[in-house]
């Protein structure tokens, strides 16, 4: 599974403290640490702005700051097109960018930037109706999204579908709704990838690191190609080396054997 | 009186059908339902948002509390309209433009409903005019607005800003929330107030209205 490392956001408290002073050294660290744990890829993200001109300016701040730490791609979070088309300018690799929905007035600023620089996308199925309550609903929009790209020179393989997810604190049919429509995405457009955070499922619940496990494992298991997670998470990461070995994802086990060398296992 | 006791603490259990059962018994015994809502009901709610805080009980609880409430509420309607008492406070609600997550803000509209509210749900991606127009026709106490994804909440401002426009800014309250913001936010964009969670907004707006 590909892992994106979650911890460079500035709804974290120290991150969004480190973006406005400056401190190079807190976001080098976070983010070879994240490197460290297993991450494939790290996001960036500061939505600690007003405008997206100041916006731009912390992730050309960040760019080449985490890339120069790590080496590693990024995925980039923002809403706007002028803030991605600065980061991009900056960034070495193939980027993800998070993301688009159904809402095509929203793409518009997106799309073209991701054309130019060859990104990937994470594509949201929801639309300004809101976040559909069915899985069927969730894969028309889906199919609008697909045909939408396809229309402006993007192919559905350089998609990653979130299925999206809910609380099951709020409505306990939501676990079983992610898992469904991801299992219908995979069966349906099996040439597009899916990626998921992991921690809004345990929103409003004690403990909430037994629930990311448990999404996770069942996850993995119903096709989830990319997450995006804390891969300073020892426990979480074991969890993905041991899943994937069962599920023959890992050759020999090799990699869970080397993981355990590498005192990985916890 | 022992069954305004009971009603509390079946709602402080979160007993939805005991709260029913027993808060119908009440008024069958004669029992004025505003005794019914604020010495019992109001007080359960109340300790309800307490063990909410001190994470002793949590979202789905909360939430089964304030379905318990709006049953409660319901069979009580027609007898408090009978006598004239008017709701807690009226609230607006919506989550803002260009953002479509309503789960938290549903949880708070049934909260605020539990607690006696009278609230206008306008539902999600809430365009700024919607919601100046509800202030202008429903008047309520307080305007509550919602956002999960950080670069919608942008729009909030843009309500405030055609608020004041409008002249109807100091005509109403405005406490918003979700997981952007914080207090800093709230000064920023001159809201009245900012709540962590559904209880704590309660407690804000019951402070506002002197209740």
């Amino acid at each position: 599974m590909l892992i994106i490392g979650e911890k460079i956001n500035t709804s974290i408290k120290d991150v969004k403290e480190a973006v406005l002073v400056r401190n190079e050294s807190l976001i080098e660290n976070l983010a070879q640490n994240q490197k460290l744990g297993g991450a494939d890829y790290l996001e960036v993200n500061s939505g600690l702005r007003v405008s997206p001109e100041e916006e731009a300016a912390d992730l050309e701040w960040m760019v080449p700051l985490i890339q120069r730490a790590t080496g590693l791609p990024l995925c980039i979070d923002t809403a706007h097109g002028l803030v991605l088309e600065r980061a991009l300018r900056l960034h070495h690799g193939k980027a993800i960018i998070n993301s688009i929905s159904g809402d095509i007035d929203r793409w518009k600023e997106i799309l073209p930037v991701a054309k130019q620089f060859g990104c990937d996308l994470i594509a949201l199925p929801s639309d300004r109706k809101g976040i559909p309550s069915t899985v069927t609903e969730r894969i028309k929009v889906a199919e609008r999204i697909i045909e939408g790209v396809a229309k402006e020179g993007i192919v559905a393989s350089r998609l990653y579908f979130d299925p999206l997810v809910l609380p099951i604190s709020s409505n306990t049919q939501n676990g079983l709704l992610f898992i469904n429509t991801l299992k219908e995405i995979k069966r349906l457009f099996p040439e597009v990838r899916t990626v998921s955070g992991l921690s809004n499922i345990s929103f409003g619940l004690p403990k909430r690191t037994l629930i990311n496990q448990s999404f996770l494992v069942l996850s993995l298991e119903a096709g989830l190609d990319a997450a995006i997670l804390n891969p300073m998470d020892k426990n979480l990461m074991a969890l993905v080396h041991s899943t994937e070995a069962f599920l023959n994802k890992d050759p020999f086990c090799l990699r869970y054997i080397e993981a355990f060398r590498n005192g990985k296992l916890g | 009186m022992e069954i305004l006791k009971s009603i509390e603490d079946a709602l402080v259990k979160r007993s939805l059908n005991e709260v029913k059962e027993l808060t119908q018994k009440a008024l069958d015994q004669k029992i004025s339902p505003e005794d019914i809502l604020n010495k019992a009901l109001i007080k359960g709610l109340d300790t309800i948002g307490k063990l909410y805080e001190s994470q002793e009980i949590f979202v789905p609880e909360l939430m089964l509390a304030g379905m318990a409430m709006k049953e409660a509420l319901t069979l009580l309607k027609p007898h408090l309209e009978k006598s004239d008492v008017p709701p807690v406070g009226k609230m607006v609600i919506g989550t803002v433009a260009g953002d479509v997550h309503d789960v938290g803000k549903n949880i708070v509209s049934m909260v605020f409903t539990g607690s006696g509210f009278q609230v206008t749900d306008l539902g999600l991606d809430v365009a700024a005019e919607r919601f100046v127009d509800a202030v202008e026709k429903e008047k309520p106490d307080v305007l509550a607005l919602s956002c999960l994804y950080t670069p919608t909440r942008l729009a909030m401002k843009d309500v405030i800003q055609m608020l004041k426009q409008k002249k109807l800014r100091n005509k109403v309250k405005i406490i918003i929330g979700g997981a952007p913001i914080d207090q800093n936010f709230a000064d920023l964009i001159g809201a009245d107030g900012y709540a962590p969670d559904p209880p704590s907004g309660v407690k804000k707006v019951m402070g506002w209205l002197g209740k």
